[in-house]
């Protein structure tokens, strides 16, 4: 079976390793962009099958990268979990996740690293 | 007419003094809301680190490496929480949150709580006694915000509790209303800060202000809290909340 492709929409440097380095010996191919702009090219080049998706980040912002995503047929439907630092509880956050509709919402600092991954593996479907 | 006008220039002047001050206190307030949740980056930056390093994925360790780690983990994560608790004082206090409704198992959140803290209860040699009513008490409320007030009122009683002591949870649902006590034979709140305790304001170290932010959260989520205290003999506080 083809490895399942994962992109990472991140700014930080190590952030992107230490999420990368989870997914090391999973059977992963791991792609990677930091910032909106080359993530939302980098998506619909490589149709990743889930994105790890930042909301701030420089030239064009997570929230944004995904609207204009929801408007490629692809990307209608491809799930993305948002990993951010922005708290869900306020009212532009919570109106942009309504209409965008990812799979899932982390703060980075309450989540694990194997949260993150076995949250993906929920999400494509993949037994441990 | 003199006075009318003059008057009427003193209410003006007062007025845009009173717009900038609250102008710049707003400011103030988001400048600490966008730094606070910077800090979120690089807490979660080390403990990912820290994970990766934990489960030996760059090498073996020894046991005495593994327990210092387990310290620097742990030590993250209470950073974590008290910057948490820093973001939601300030959208507290700018009128930015935004309560979300959700099932909460009140005991399965307690029990939660109970197991993060388990190692401090352990370290203090306190007894914990749990009560629940016989059917599962669920409410819809935000759980994030209602651990923040039962982790805050339980760390207060371990920490106001000498060795050997008591500490029971009380779970009760009446008309309606979640009912929870936490009780401690602690060492008592002392007179003179009983009415200081759950004041609308930061008035007194440590203990002072994680109840003023309970008591915030509290009233946003339309609760209340009450406390009835006796010096060396213990503390219990009383929440009562909307189901």
């Amino acid at each position: 079976m083809d490895n399942k492709k994962i992109l990472i929409v991140e700014d930080e440097e190590a952030v992107q390793k230490a999420v990368s380095e989870a997914f090391v010996n999973q059977e992963f191919t791991i792609f990677t962009a930091n910032d909106g702009e080359k993530g939302l090219s980098v998506s619909l080049k490589e149709h990743p099958d889930i994105i790890l998706l930042d909301i701030l980040m420089p030239k064009m912002d997570g929230m944004i990268m995904l609207q204009k995503l929801r408007l490629d047929e692809w990307g209608k439907t491809v799930p993305v979990i948002i990993l951010t630092n922005v708290s869900p509880n306020s009212s532009s956050v919570i109106n942009s996740v309504l209409q965008t509709a990812p799979a899932y919402y982390f703060v980075k600092s309450d989540v694990k690293l194997e949260g993150i991954v076995s949250k993906v593996k929920e999400v494509l479907k993949i037994e441990d | 007419m003199l006075v009318f006008i003059l008057f009427l220039a003193l209410l003006s002047i007062t007025l845009v003094f009173y717009l900038i001050i609250r102008r710049e206190e707003k400011e103030k307030i988001e400048f600490f809301h966008v730094t606070a949740h910077k800090f979120r980056s690089p807490i979660a930056i080390i403990k990912w680190y820290l994970e990766l390093l934990s489960k030996e994925s760059v090498g073996n360790l020894n046991n005495k490496q593994k327990e210092y780690f387990a310290e620097m983990y742990n030590a993250s994560e209470k950073l974590n929480e008290k910057i948490d608790s820093i973001i939601v004082l300030l959208q507290l206090q700018s009128n930015k949150l935004t309560l979300k409704r959700e099932k909460v198992n009140v005991k399965d959140l307690l029990t939660q709580i109970i197991q993060k803290l388990q190692f401090k209860i352990e370290r203090h040699k306190l007894h914990l006694q749990e009560t629940y009513p016989k059917e599962e008490v669920i409410i819809q409320a935000d759980s994030r915000l209602l651990n923040i007030v039962f982790q805050n009122i339980l760390e207060n009683a371990i920490k106001y509790t000498p060795e050997n002591g008591n500490i029971d949870i009380k779970v009760n649902l009446i008309e309606k209303k979640l009912l929870i006590e936490i009780e401690d034979s602690g060492y008592g709140i002392p007179k003179e800060r009983k009415s200081k305790i759950l004041a609308d304001s930061v008035n007194s170290k440590n203990m002072g202000f994680s109840l003023y932010f309970v008591k915030l959260i509290l009233k946003k989520m339309k609760a209340h809290i009450n406390f009835r205290s006796e010096e060396n003999k213990g503390t219990t506080f009383s929440i009562s909340m909307p189901i």
